[in-house]
């Protein structure tokens, strides 16, 4: 990618002792994607804490903080968002099956 | 050294996603968080998302979204609102305005008009059902030469120097009232550059007749811009542009997009045999007979009956503007590209990261 052309860095780590605690900040994100995540994670077995922030309303950004029991706090964020991708499509078949269900119904 | 763990763990560093899904169940479930190469599955996903659509009018849809967390349903909730894109007027120029409406307000009313795109969207090369035909008579929209199924894209992406085609559909109000009456001036006048692309949604249409008059039958009707009195005249061209909600209340394609949780009533045992006839004749089964571990009585609450949140069951009821059908909506409100490219920046960041560590 050209010099430049390069997208806006939306995520910023602040790495903690070792890899297995990290704060991440996503920019441009808000409750939408931290509540959901927030869930995913405290879901996750590996995950000893988990919580997330929006510091200020105007300011778009979110903070996210990971403590693992020992994987990589990077590793763990990253099967979080492939989780919650995995949902929200899953989400989306389901309601396109639904609609179809619906409109079947509709014209019998 | 985030990167290594990244990559020992993960196997490849460009893997997307480390989920698995787990074979042969319906709906799918899958193992959370876990890691390829690493030998426990860690979890699996208990979600098991079921949507009924209970309603569908030309301008709300009414669901019931169950099986999932409370945070999954605000989030869709959320983006419903806030992150599905659509076109409205951003850009107005005034060259003419002897109304009794300055030039300001008008552009405010101007902006706030529901435009109907089917070519509002996140991309530009997913494929869209055009209105006059399907995928093999697309055609080309005969004033701008573009593709019809060529999407809107949003004017800071866009290659233009200002605007194009590509990024913006244009609309001129040219009114002068000549008339002893008062002359009301609707979304009627607000002629479109690009008709097929773009259009206001003043009302709905009738289908497949290349009318645009709005169905008065169905409810449909132009939208009041100005009034204006003899000798007055407006002469407006404005430009409408792809926006998300987040950026301006004008985008979103929402009038409404809430989702309510359903009671659980529970009775004791006692009250349920003086009752039992009037919780047996519900045909929904609302009461059942009372377990203590169900709930926690609170301090002074009635325990002879306890009213509860049902739970991770959702009745969503959305309203469209106009903008889009109300079934697209929820349709476009998935996370799905917004997640990719935060999980592309977490492997850029940490590949960055890496590099500097070496240098």
């Amino acid at each position: 990618m050209a010099d430049g052309d390069e997208p806006p860095q939306r995520v910023e780590i602040e790495a903690g002792g070792d890899t297995s605690a990290a704060t991440f900040t996503l920019h441009n994100e808000d409750h939408t994607i931290g509540n959901s995540l927030r869930y995913v994670l405290n879901k996750d077995p590996q995950v000893s804490f988990v919580g997330y922030s929006v510091p200020h309303p105007s300011e778009p950004k979110m903070n996210l903080r990971i403590q693992t029991v020992g994987p990589s706090a990077t590793t763990v964020l990253h099967g979080a968002l492939g989780t919650l991708y995995e949902i929200t499509a899953h989400t989306k078949e389901t309601f396109e099956r639904a609609l179809e269900d619906f409109k079947a119904k509709q014209e019998r | 050294m985030a990167y290594w763990a990244l990559e020992a763990l993960d196997g490849s560093k460009t893997a997307l996603s480390s989920l698995d899904r787990v074979e042969g169940t319906d709906p799918p479930a899958y193992k959370l968080g876990c890691v390829r190469g690493t030998t426990t599955p860690l979890l699996q996903m208990t979600d098991k998302i079921e949507i009924e659509v209970k309603e569908l009018t030309e301008d709300s849809i009414t669901f019931v979204l169950s099986g999932c967390d409370t945070s999954t349903a605000n989030a869709l909730r959320r983006v419903m609102i806030a992150e599905v894109p659509t076109m409205a007027i951003d850009k107005v120029e005034v060259l003419a305005n002897s109304t009794v409406l300055h030039d300001d307000f008008i552009s405010h009313r101007l902006g706030l008009v529901p435009l109907f795109s089917l070519l509002a969207r996140w991309g530009d090369k997913e494929l869209v059902p055009y209105r006059h035909g399907d995928a093999a008579t697309y055609g080309t929209d005969s004033e701008t030469g573009l593709p019809l199924d060529q999407t809107f894209r949003f004017n800071r992406d866009c290659d233009c120097m200002t605007t194009c085609p590509k990024c913006t559909a244009d609309f001129t109000l040219e009114v002068a009232c000549n008339q002893d009456e008062t002359l009301e001036v609707t979304t009627r006048e607000l002629k479109p550059d690009q008709p097929l692309r773009c259009y206001a949604a003043d009302g709905r249409r009738r289908e497949d007749d290349g009318d645009f008059e709005p169905d008065a039958s169905a409810g449909g009707e132009h939208i009041l811009l100005v009034k204006m009195r003899k000798g007055q005249k407006l002469h407006i061209r404005a430009s409408a542009q792809l926006g998300i909600g987040k950026e301006h209340a004008k985008w979103s394609p929402c009038c409404t997009a809430v989702f309510a949780v359903d009671p659980t009533v529970i009775f004791s045992e006692k009250v349920y045999a003086t009752m039992r006839d009037f919780v047996d004749a519900c045909p929904k089964k609302v009461a059942r007979p009372h377990e203590p571990r169900d709930y926690l009585v609170a301090d002074g609450a009635n325990e002879e009956s306890c009213v509860g949140e049902r739970e991770r069951h959702f009745r969503f009821t959305v309203e469209s503007t106009g903008a889009l059908k109300p079934e697209e909506i929820v349709e476009r409100a998935v996370l799905k590209k917004k997640l990719r490219d935060v999980q592309a920046n977490l492997i850029a960041v940490v590949d960055n990261e890496e590099a500097i560590g070496r240098g």
